[in-house]
């Protein structure tokens, strides 16, 4: 173990302000999860693969297992846990819910940051377009059309409500 | 840990003098990470010191200087698919960013880094190759300008030395009447290796082939252009039969290996079957 | 309505106005109920054994074999053992009770003793203050190991002289189906097919790799908190090779990240327990997905010869066959999963004489054990093969010839049992043909493959 070093870790994470001291040459997830017990985003494969670590760094997903940590310093993280709560779910986490999209839950946290992703650029996808949108996300239980089928009524109802998928909004 | 040190540059300057004062030591550059940060995480490389270039101005974004195409090496390749000069000048690349990965790694890893990386298997280098590019290498006194072809010297072999860092890409902007397209067989349509791909740029002149690219990935130990389909296309009108006489050619000059994506026969069947569907995309393009 | 509004609703009717409550609430039969563990999971609360802390918490890490079959001429740890940080680093001499453990006999070894027998047999394990740590401490740990000759196929497996994985043999187990007169069965047939059909291992993947996290309570009980299909199993397992008495383990399942049977088996549940306990302290063993794939269970793959025959009339005779399935080097559930298939070689169809033999062989292979499907998977494989050769051997429609043959009400089984009820087959090819005379579709064979 280094002790020499730690760094300041200064960054904003699900919209509130971070600023620690903390060890430093790891990667975003450990960071998120170990120092932060912010452990909805999972590591399923630890390389890139699965996209169950998935988190959005200014506004864009990316998967946390390749990011380092110091990377995030200065920038805006959303996690899982800063998407919607249980009384106020974002309609994405709502429509997984009611279409039987969540199984044993641990793709679902990456899941749902690559919908929220793929709607705030897109807030009308085709079918392809939500395919497309996560195929960075592995499901060993589904077997994705439920997923699928929950992102497009996710998709309409923020169209019919006039929200867009960004997560601030969403969850209003 | 998985390094001791991170370092942001926010210039090419202070990138450059970063990777100077570390000069000796374990340095290496991190733009997108999705290779190198595995590759710590693995054990299959070390470093003591990374110095972060994601955010140097001067290595991002894509513009146009005279009639060349600049892209600068930490640009994401969901940076290049959105950018109308590519979508309008260099199809190819956009539809080869558009297979990297998924999104996530699109929104992450860098046109630069898969240059550093110099995979055999890399889906944007194909296109590279094809549009004639060269990498433009940059060190505290000096920039150097390498064709792309040359800049990769073997497997996973680059022309760089240390204190150096990659720049940018520079290319032609590909006269009126051009077509390109790239094409890649996979086993997955996402999150895939390419177990064979095709980048083909080539110009229509009076319903006639006058130039043509024809780049193939993952079939030696760099990406190799293929001469004899390109002197099968050169001079012949556009036809489905000159389509399977270029895939055809291109077979002779594969040199694939087995492996566990799949095996020497299948890859020499499949150049065929890729370069004769991105030729004819990009004839399909050259004449619109 | 969405999920969050209903969910909200019932969790008012249970919890908070019982007396409003009916019997016909508890009735989901017909309703659209909400899952209790899914607002957990959308909104990433849910906890999973990896997700555990505690102050104190120390992380573990296994050293697995490197070699396929070899002796243990010696285990050096002390370079191990000076890593800063490092708390324990254990092997088999450090168990207290029996270094042993097994879902069906108890075959394996904990920590290997003397000899490994798969490549990601665990041989030592780790507990130090951090990830990176343990994982340094790990690489440190020095095994002489002298290799034997090693077995990679049950077929080999079997030969006589072949390398034996364990001193009482390479044969698990051998399960025989006899029914009928399986020569007067193949005399009656005018059509006989022959085959030998392969299929391979595969990895369930659950997108969790498993998890465990072992602290010992205030009362002296060692707590075992973990990704199982089975927590009482795994408490009765733990017990024994702790020397513990049942009621100082406790095994509680959090939430899993997805099984598909490989967590049926220990995972585990037994190494972080004797982390926890040699240094009493909360200790949290997660495997990569390279580990979990080295030291968990897969697919049984399997080796197939079978023989069936059908009359003129296109009605099936009989049918014989051989099977090895691979079971790695420890049983698992391979007597189980290899005998099951032996039931269903077959498939769902009707043979008045059946014979067929299982062999469940030990390898050098990484263990293969329970997984969804549980052999009859790889049966599926070969008699769909045999009848759609039959089919067109006798110039008949394949769906119609499988109509002629499925199992019904009346109609036994491989073992004999006589189907009474849960026999779809016919019903459901029956709907199969509507539709097809509905949509004007044919079976017919793809020539070409375009790529």
């Amino acid at each position: 173990m280094d002790e020499n070093n730690l760094v300041k870790m200064t960054l904003t994470v699900n919209g509130e302000e971070v600023s620690m001291m903390a060890k430093g040459g790891r990667r975003l997830l450990d960071f998120l999860r170990d120092d932060l017990h912010l452990t909805g985003s999972k590591e399923g494969c630890g390389e890139g693969e699965c996209g169950s670590c998935t988190v959005l760094l200014d506004g864009h997903s990316v998967l946390s297992c390749l990011t380092p940590m110091e990377r995030a310093i200065g920038r805006s993280v959303v996690t899982i846990e800063g998407v919607g709560s249980p009384t106020n779910l974002h309609p994405v986490q709502a429509a997984l819910l009611d279409e039987g999209g969540v199984q044993c839950g641990m793709c679902t946290p990456g899941m749902v940051i690559s919908a929220i992703d793929l709607l705030q650029r897109n807030p009308d996808p085709t079918v392809e377009e939500i395919i497309e949108g996560i195929s960075g996300n592995l499901c060993r239980c589904t077997g994705y059309k439920k997923i699928i089928f929950g992102i497009q009524h996710a998709a309409e109802e923020l169209r019919s409500s006039g929200r867009t998928g960004m997560v601030k909004e969403a969850t209003r | 840990m998985l390094y001791q040190k991170y370092e942001v540059a926010q210039t090419l300057a202070e990138a450059l003098s970063l990777l100077e004062s570390h000069n000796g030591g374990n340095v290496r550059l991190v733009a997108g990470g999705t290779d190198l940060i595995l590759q710590l995480h693995e054990r299959i490389l070390s470093a003591e010191v990374l110095v972060d270039i994601s955010r140097v101005s001067e290595m991002r974004g894509i513009r146009q200087d005279g009639d060349e195409l600049v892209i600068g090496a930490a640009t994401t390749y969901a940076e290049i698919y959105h950018s109308s000069l590519i979508q309008n000048h260099a199809p190819l690349l956009a539809e080869a960013s558009k297979k990297i990965g998924a999104v996530q790694i699109q929104n992450m890893a860098t046109l630069g880094g898969n240059i550093g990386n110099a995979s055999p298997a890399a889906d944007a280098i194909p296109c590279l190759y094809a549009l004639d590019a060269d990498v433009v290498v940059a060190s505290p006194n000096a920039e150097r300008r390498i064709p792309v072809a040359e800049f990769h010297q073997g497997y996973r072999k680059i022309d760089l030395k240390p204190g150096e860092l990659i720049k940018e890409i520079r290319f032609a902007i590909p006269p009126e009447g051009t077509g390109t397209a790239f094409y890649k067989y996979a086993l997955r349509k996402s999150q895939a290796i390419s177990v064979v791909d095709a980048a083909v740029c080539l110009k229509i002149e009076d319903g006639v082939i006058r130039h043509a690219a024809v780049a193939l990935g993952a079939v030696a130990p760099t990406i190799i252009r293929s001469p004899e389909a390109e002197a099968v296309l050169i001079g012949e009108p556009p036809s489905e039969d000159l389509f399977a006489r270029a895939g055809e050619a291109a077979r002779k000059d594969a040199r694939p290996i087995d492996d566990i994506r799949g095996s020497a026969s299948f890859r020499r069947y499949l150049v065929a079957v890729c370069v004769s569907h991105a030729v004819r995309s990009a004839c399909e393009r050259a004449v619109r | 309505m969405t999920g969050d509004k209903q969910a909200l609703q019932k969790e008012k009717l249970i919890v908070g106005t019982p007396q409003t409550l009916r019997e016909t609430d508890f009735d989901p039969v017909g309703k659209s109920v909400v899952r209790k563990d899914v607002i957990p999971k959308v909104t990433g609360k849910a906890i999973y054994a990896g997700d555990l802390h505690m102050p104190g918490m120390l992380i573990g890490k296994v050293l697995l074999s490197a070699q396929p079959h070899a002796l243990i001429k010696g285990i050096d740890i002390s370079a191990a053992a000076a890593v800063p940080g490092v708390k324990a680093v254990l092997t088999a001499q450090d168990i207290p009770g029996e270094n042993v453990f097994g879902i069906a006999i108890p075959d394996q070894q904990v920590l290997a003793d003397r000899k490994v027998r798969f490549i990601g047999e665990p041989v030592a394990v780790v507990a130090a203050e951090d990830a990176f740590a343990a994982e340094q401490a790990v690489s440190k740990i020095r095994v002489e190991y002298e290799p034997l000759p090693a077995v990679f196929n049950p077929i080999d497996g079997l030969k006589p002289g072949a390398p034996l994985v364990h001193e009482k043999g390479n044969i698990l187990y051998h399960t025989k189906v006899r029914k009928g007169n399986i020569e007067k069965g193949f005399d009656e047939a005018s059509v006989i097919v022959e085959n030998i059909y392969r299929t391979a291992g595969q990895d369930h993947a659950p997108i969790e790799p498993e998890a465990g996290f072992s602290w010992i309570d205030a009362e002296g009980v060692l707590n075992v908190f973990t990704s199982t299909q089975y927590a009482f199993r795994d408490r009765r397992q733990i017990a024994v090779v702790l020397n513990l008495p049942m009621n100082r383990v406790r095994v509680a399942n959090m939430t899993m990240g997805g099984g598909f049977g490989r967590k049926d088996d220990v995972t585990t549940e037994i190494l972080v327990a004797l982390l926890a306990w040699k240094t009493g302290r909360p200790v949290r063993l997660v495997y990569t997905r390279h580990e979990a794939m080295l030291t968990q269970t897969h697919r049984h793959p399997t080796y197939v010869r079978v023989r069936t025959g059908a009359n003129k009339e296109g009605r099936l005779t009989a049918m014989e066959g051989v099977i090895y399935g691979d079971t790695g080097a420890y049983s698992s559930l391979g007597i189980f999963v290899i005998k099951k298939m032996a039931l269903h070689l077959g498939g769902p169809y009707y043979y008045p004489n059946y014979k067929s033999d299982s062999f469940s062989v030990y390898t050098n292979n990484p263990i293969y054990g329970p997984f969804r499907g549980f052999g009859v998977l790889q049966a599926a494989v070969s008699h769909e093969g045999q009848i759609d050769e039959l089919a067109e051997k006798l110039g008949m429609d394949p769906l119609e010839f499988r109509l002629k043959n499925c199992l019904r009400p009346g109609l036994s089984f491989s073992t004999g049992q006589v189907m009474t009820e849960a026999c779809g087959i016919g019903a459901t090819l029956e709907r199969l043909q509507q539709y097809m005379v509905e949509n004007g579709l044919s079976f017919e064979r793809p020539q070409e493959v375009s790529a």
